[in-house]
């Protein structure tokens, strides 16, 4: 009985830190901001990314097939009530700043901010903050995205 | 002479009926010398759970006892035992549970320590990506239409012409962006 309860304390405890791993920025906005602003999330998983990767129309244009290899999954927020742009704006600057040390801020204007998260010569997210049309955007990427890719996605 | 009483009393007795008087009469009735013929199957029976009742410890029962212990009486009385009543604290009543816990913490450990390891080589492989691919749930299903929210939301990071006179964007003054550029 003893042995059996340490076995399942222990499971449960591996479980809680297997769940423990990264999770990305518009996960966390949602998570912490999902209930007090109306927001929709689309995802995109990295099964169907490399599902992307094989459509027919992609392997023909090289240029985005290519850029697209660098990222692994895509996740865009939208909060179209115009009332709570501004809000979910700020709180989406306000958790980059509480979480400074991942997330670096690349490029900002006061419409638009870009922070990126990288780890050794990769980067591994780049987050878009924006307010287009009277409403708040978040567009989240990940991958192993290089600073050309980033450049490129950007300056565009 | 009647004995139709003690038949009776046998009877009850064999019914586990009797009164411990009644077993009292019966046994004095067959520890007598003499003892009708019909009746004295009975007697053996009467007579050996009288014997035992005679039975006790004998006078030397204590000495053997302690020569069997290999203890001598006259040392024991001269130098007595001393048991001290030990107090049983609460530290003591968790002592099992320190160790199921030390148990889940061994446990735990190296589960961790397995659970880094392959995070590691998952991560060398994946060229630093960290992230939890179960964690994502496909919001579509077709491919073709993942990949044209996906390109929406890539141009979504250029800069839009109604944007871009007014709000050029300004690399932040940090340390990665200068590697960047």
């Amino acid at each position: 009985m003893k042995r059996t309860l340490i076995l399942l304390l222990s499971l449960t405890c591996n479980l809680c830190l297997w769940a423990q791993k990264q999770q990305d920025f518009a996960a966390r906005f949602m998570q912490i901001h999902g209930k007090e602003i109306t927001m929709e999330c689309t995802t995109i998983s990295p099964l169907m990314m490399e599902r992307m990767l094989q459509l027919p129309s992609l392997e023909t244009d090289g240029v985005n097939r290519d850029a697209l290899k660098q990222v692994k999954t895509i996740r865009l927020v939208i909060n179209k009530d115009k009332q709570e742009t501004e809000h979910a704006f700020e709180q989406a600057v306000k958790l980059a700043a509480q979480n400074a040390a991942r997330y670096v801020l690349r490029a900002e204007n006061t419409t638009r901010r870009i922070y990126t998260r990288r780890r050794g010569e990769n980067i591994v997210e780049i987050v878009l903050l924006t307010k287009q049309n009277g409403g708040f955007i978040l567009v989240d990427l990940t991958g192993n995205m290089t600073d050309a890719f980033i450049h490129n996605l950007i300056r565009q | 002479m009647d004995y139709k009483y003690i038949e009776q009393l046998l009877e009850r007795y064999w019914n586990c009926e009797t009164s411990l008087e009644e077993e009292q009469i019966l046994r004095t009735f067959f520890n007598q010398k003499e003892v009708p013929a019909h009746l004295a199957r009975y007697q053996e029976l009467f007579m050996f759970e009288k014997a035992q009742q005679d039975v006790s410890l004998g006078e030397d029962f204590d000495e053997k006892l302690l020569a069997a212990a290999g203890i001598n009486e006259e040392t024991s009385k001269e130098n007595p035992r001393r048991i001290k009543a030990g107090k049983f604290t609460i530290a003591h009543r968790l002592r099992p549970l320190y160790r199921a816990a030390a148990a889940v913490a061994i446990i735990t450990l190296l589960g961790t320590a397995t659970q880094h390891s392959l995070q590691m080589e998952e991560n060398s492989n994946n060229g630093g990506w960290d992230y939890n691919t179960a964690a994502y749930k496909d919001s579509y299903q077709d491919p073709q239409k993942a990949y044209e929210m996906g390109m929406e939301a890539l141009e979504l990071f250029k800069e839009g012409p109604s944007t871009a006179a007014a709000d050029t964007l300004k690399p932040a003054p940090n340390k990665q962006n200068k590697q960047a550029e």
